[in-house]
């Protein structure tokens, strides 16, 4: 069981990460089946067929019977495993006396020490299997690069601007062939080979240092073990107590080995040279020439990196080892290395087991997230929306309903005028300098310094500031004049700065012509606004069917024209012809409006609006731009900024550097996601800007539309049947092999499961307890007492343990392919229709009659 | 009753080599990772793996030559197999690697047409496998068989000893026949004990491998899928350039009323 726990924390712990990946060179190595075979054939000897076992057992064997007067030798050893009348004939032995038994002890102990080692080796291939896939020999051809360009092609953003699902981006720098870099590949050759070898029996004396120092750096890197990127990773704890126990090697640092790796990243090229320079979220893998990584032992190869660290603006990186197949696990110790660890070893002191090791943390090891590519992987990322966020999707209608999706989730709104905009939150195109002649910014300020009862729009500034001055308590709700405020700004915002948008009063002297424009000037932009404003209003359930004030029926036209002919009188620029309260004369006689139209509005505002506006929605300025908590009001009501403001702001910003925009050139890359964001934007821009016919008005500025105009093909309903997926917050399963397993190992040695029985647990007693200290007798019948339990509790380990992992990999996969797959074959599904039903639009080979703005097609209610 | 003495004495000594044989074959179906039930009458692959003229006593090594460095190929190429082999229409999956494509037209069914894919690795090399164990042991059947015919043909000795005469070292002169053996079926046996788990371990390895390599192969068919539909996408993005608003725009749109 130590070894399950050993080798879980080992191999699998240290890899099996979607998105934890290395830079693994390609680099020519011995083929994978001869090393499995050569393998497989060291173990058949091993298994005693022949008179060879593990060195390594025999000499820790030798070792623990030391202290009963050298009874055992190692000469003796493979005797007692296949030669029993040799093995009692030793003098020794029948000095000893009880051959029989001494032999079956030998042959138990040393079984129970090779046991685990094969069942290490088998472990760590069955765990590699799955890591390899995900590792790969090749980065930049393996399953996740592959995924990430899969996502790149897909995915909206521009890459400098680290925004999109994926915010890194793999490069690849292939290193020059340099004398000193052959040299120094050299020097870590040598050096590597100076380390004992792997302690699978081939050479006496190898104790698995090189196996140790291929795994040690195989994820963190040397900067890393070094402390030298504390400024991003703080160093990794050191367990010193692993030293001299079958850990060792687990922790164990090999200075020289350090040292030539360093000497290989001084090396690199400098990060100078690098082109074009890394930006956020790049990594640079470098890739060393084949024949540098040839020979290495054990196929050991160099990876190394850099990476662009956005915080302080810095590049940094790390060096380190790893195999190309990982085939060895790092096998428990059985020797302690008492002296230089490089330094191999001349005699064994046993080590003799002790108690269970402590717990693996319950967070990842932080060596897993150094690299910033495996940094995406979930054990590495904080998961916000797993605490944050929740989300149930409830598919079980009742039977007299039809539930399509739901999500219990909530999220911040946001709307536009007519609706959201896609790619809102991505920055998808190349900005532009910001051009006060063609853009603007837009504030809303709340003081009472505008001479108009609500608010008023002033003209652009010189750095192109919009300012909209509002009354602190408006004629109305405040959100409702905002709005109409904002159109003007909108009106204004790609106009220069200083601009006007409309000329002032009619005044004495002007001409017909003159005092024509100007008329026309104030009905439209003020119309647009009013329309705006009326539209508004009715969505929010203002008007209501029946409403009507003196016969006259109250609506949204009624509304607009009566407030926008009342204001354009108002303010000296006569009756507007658009308006159905249009009356024909001089601006001067047209500057009084009638009573009645006084009257109305003052109906409507302060008598029809009052019950019926939004409990959410604030009446003064200030508290709709700053809504007031709900422990300050008295009802207790959730106030909120109406999200039309903040959506029409928004897209004052975008003014000027529109996708789409006429004359103007979008840039952005080739993105599946990035091509549909513009698509969207000419799209709405289409839909809420366009003055398609004359008569037929964008949402934006609302008209009916004209009955009479020339029959239009039928709308294409494509985009209305596209049902694209709810997506969920995923949560993936806890992945923590190591603490399961010890969790596991723990629960069966607390004995609080009914299977759980306490007897069979031997991680608790040190390794030979019984074979120190007593007498040959008590030694044998101890030894012979524990064989079954061993051998059965081993066998129930391997058992669970082996169920366990089916069973955890097969929750993984099973419930993140089956989920995410599904979303995305569903869009894939809804992309292929959409591109397909694309494809039968039939666009007019003639545009649309279009003339000059017609006083004469001016609807009437 | 020479004769029967050489000829109990030839058949002791095949016995106790068969007892070896047997002993390593206990260890052999322990360790069997494969069903043996249903299995096909095999025998000397005449493909594959058969005797040739000239071989002496070398067929085993050769064979054992042949069969380790065709299975090294075959896993080497199924490690590195390219992208373009993929086909994407209908369930993904791979063209088979030259080597694999060798051994598997050499073998039932596929030799008979049967359509394989590169995923089909591991049954191929299961019936390679099978084949060679099969070649091996039937090789080892053909030569017992001979020593028993041989046996039986010896001439009659007043002699104990089942050899006719000794060498000039005083040493039992083994006939060819038998020296044949003694060389060869070490070799057969530790062939048989080797060459299944050392290719159960491989597939151990290469399962999991495998097992992703389905997704591999589907997101590699989907990235070439998204490729396709970003073009189609850049088109519609072009052509929604064109919608009214930019044509109409361009002729005094709705914020140009002076």
């Amino acid at each position: 069981m130590i070894l399950t726990y050993r080798q879980l924390s080992a191999s699998v712990l240290t890899g099996m990460i979607l998105g934890l990946i290395l830079s693994l060179p390609v680099a020519h190595a011995d083929p994978l089946y001869d090393r499995i075979r050569k393998q497989v054939e060291r173990e058949l000897l091993r298994s005693g067929e022949t008179t060879v076992t593990d060195p390594l057992v025999d000499e820790f064997l030798v070792e623990t019977y030391e202290p009963m007067e050298g009874a055992i030798e190692r000469k003796n050893i493979p005797n007692a495993l296949i030669d029993a009348q040799t093995f009692c004939d030793d003098q020794q032995i029948k000095k000893f006396g009880r051959c029989p038994e001494v032999r079956r002890v030998v042959q138990r102990i040393a079984g129970s020490e090779m046991q685990p080692r094969h069942l290490g080796l088998n472990l760590n291939i069955l765990a590699q299997s799955y890591e390899q896939a995900l590792l790969g020999t090749d980065i930049l051809q393996g399953f996740p690069a592959r995924a990430q360009a899969v996502v790149r092609i897909w995915q909206p953003g521009l890459p400098s601007a680290g925004t999109g699902a994926f915010k890194t981006r793999l490069r690849a720098m292939a290193v020059p062939e340099s004398d000193a870099m052959r040299d120094a590949f050299g020097e870590l050759r040598t050096s590597l080979n100076k380390l004992p070898g792997p302690a699978d029996g081939t050479n006496p004396g190898d104790n698995g240092s090189i196996i140790g120092a291929g795994w040690r750096y195989r994820f963190g890197g040397v900067r890393f073990l070094r402390g030298e990127r504390t400024a991003y990773f703080p160093a990794p704890l050191e367990d010193d107590e692993a030293d001299n126990t079958e850990r060792q090697y687990m922790f164990a640092r090999w200075t020289e080995v350090e040292d030539k790796l360093i000497a290989i990243e001084d090396l690199l090229p400098p990060d100078s040279e690098i082109d074009p320079p890394l930006g956020t979220g790049d990594i640079l893998l470098y890739q060393f020439p084949q024949t540098y990584q040839t020979g290495m032992p054990e196929n050991l190869q160099v990876w190394a990196y850099r990476e662009f660290q956005a915080v302080d603006q810095t590049i940094d990186g790390d060096v380190g080892l790893t195999f190309d197949h990982a085939l060895e696990p790092v096998l428990p110790a059985l020797c302690a290395d008492e002296t230089e660890i490089t330094t191999g070893r001349t005699e064994c002191e046993p080590i003799r087991g002790g108690f269970y090791p402590p717990p693996p943390p319950d967070v990842p090891d932080p060596a897993l997230c150094t690299h910033p590519y495996m940094r995406q992987g979930y054990m590495c990322r904080p998961l916000d929306e797993q605490t944050t966020t929740e989300c149930v999707e409830e598919l079980d209608p009742s039977d007299s309903e039809i539930i399509l999706t739901r999500c219990t989730a909530t999220g911040s709104t946001r709307a536009t005028m007519s609706g959201p905009d896609a790619c809102l939150d991505t920055t998808w195109y190349k900005e532009k300098p910001f051009d006060p002649e063609k853009q603007c910014k837009v504030k809303i300020v709340c003081d009472d310094s505008s001479p108009f009862s609500g608010g008023v729009t002033e003209p652009k500034k010189a750095d192109g500031t919009i300012n909209i001055k509002m009354k602190l308590q408006p004629d109305g709700p405040a959100p409702y004049i905002i709005l109409h405020e904002l159109v003007h700004a909108r009106q204004a915002c790609d106009k220069p700065v200083g601009h006007l948008i409309y000329l002032p009063p009619v005044a004495e002297g002007d001409t017909e012509e003159v005092r024509l424009m100007k008329n026309r000037g104030c009905c439209q932009m003020e119309g647009e606004a009013y329309r705006l404003q009326a539209e508004m209003m009715e969505a929010d359930g203002i008007f209501r069917e029946g409403d009507e004030f003196n016969g006259l029926p109250i609506n949204r036209e009624t509304f607009w024209q009566v407030t926008l002919d009342f204001s354009c009188r108002q303010r000296g620029y006569g009756s507007c012809p658009n308006t159905f309260t249009y009356e024909e004369g001089p601006a001067e006689d047209m500057k009084n409006p009638p009573a009645w139209m006084v009257q109305f509005i003052q109906y409507v505002v302060n008598t029809l609006a009052p019950p019926r506006i939004p409990e959410w929605m604030s009446m003064s300025c200030t508290d709709t731009m700053t809504p007031p908590p709900p422990d300050l009001l008295s009802n207790d009501v959730q106030k909120m900024r109406d999200p039309r403001i903040d959506g029409f702001v928004r897209e004052l910003s975008e003014v000027g550097r529109e996708a789409c925009a006429p004359n103007a050139m979008t840039e952005y890359e080739n993105t599946i996601g990035n091509n549909a964001c513009f698509f969207d934007r000419c799209l709405e821009r289409s839909l809420e800007a366009h003055n398609i016919v004359g008569g037929r008005q964008a949402f934006t500025t609302y008209d009916q539309a004209y009955p009479q105009d020339p029959s239009l093909t039928e709308q294409p309903k494509f985009a209305s049947l596209l049902a694209l997926p709810s997506f969920q917050p995923f949560s993936f399963n806890d992945y923590r092999p190591a603490f399961i397993v010890n969790l596991f190992d723990r629960i069966f040695c607390d004995g609080s499961t009914p299977q759980g029985v306490p007897v069979l647990c031997i991680a608790r007693r040190p390794r030979s307890d019984a074979a120190i200290g007593r007498t040959p007798d008590t030694l044998v019948q101890t030894q012979l007492d524990e064989e079954d339990q061993r051998t059965r509790e081993i066998r129930l380990s391997q058992e669970l343990s082996e169920a366990v992992g089916f069973r955890m990999g097969n929750r993984l996969y099973a419930k993140y392919l089956g989920f995410r797959t599904r979303q995305l074959s569903t869009i894939i599904e809804a992309a292929a229709r959409y591109l397909t039903a694309f494809t039968r639009v039939e666009f007019p080979e003639e545009m649309c009659p279009m003339g000059p703005y017609s006083v004469s097609e001016t609807p009437t209610p | 009753m020479a004769k029967w003495r050489v000829r109990i004495g030839l058949i002791v000594a095949v016995i106790g080599l068969t007892a070896v044989t047997w002993q390593a074959g206990v260890r052999w179906q322990a360790s069997a990772l494969f069903l043996r039930d249903g299995l096909r009458p095999c025998g000397l692959n005449t493909d594959l793996f058969a005797p040739v003229q000239g071989d002496g006593d070398g067929a085993v090594v050769r064979w054992s030559e042949q069969y380790h460095q065709t299975v090294s190929g075959i896993v080497e190429a199924h490690l590195g197999v390219a992208t373009q082999q993929i086909e994407c229409s209908g369930q993904p999956r791979t063209r088979p690697s030259g080597p694999l494509s060798a051994v598997a037209s050499q073998l039932e069914p596929w030799k008979s047409g049967t359509e394989f894919y590169e995923e089909d690795m591991m049954p191929i090399l299961s019936a390679y496998l099978e084949t060679y164990e099969c070649a091996l042991r039937a090789y080892r059947a053909r030569h017992y068989g001979e020593l028993l015919r041989q046996a039986s043909v010896l001439p009659r000795t007043n002699s104990v000893f089942p050899f006719p005469s000794l060498n000039s070292a005083g040493s039992p002169l083994l006939p060819p026949l038998v020296a044949q053996w003694f060389k060869e079926v070490p070799l057969i046996e530790h062939e048989l004990a080797l060459a299944r788990p050392a290719l159960q371990r491989t597939f151990t390895y290469l399962n999991g491998q495998d097992r992703l390599r389905v997704l591999d192969l589907s997101l590699t068919c989907l990235e070439r899928a998204s490729l396709d539909i970003r073009n189609s996408m850049s088109l519609a993005a072009e052509a929604s350039a064109c919608f009214p608003s930019r044509i109409w725009d361009s002729r005094g749109g709705l914020y140009k009323p002076q």
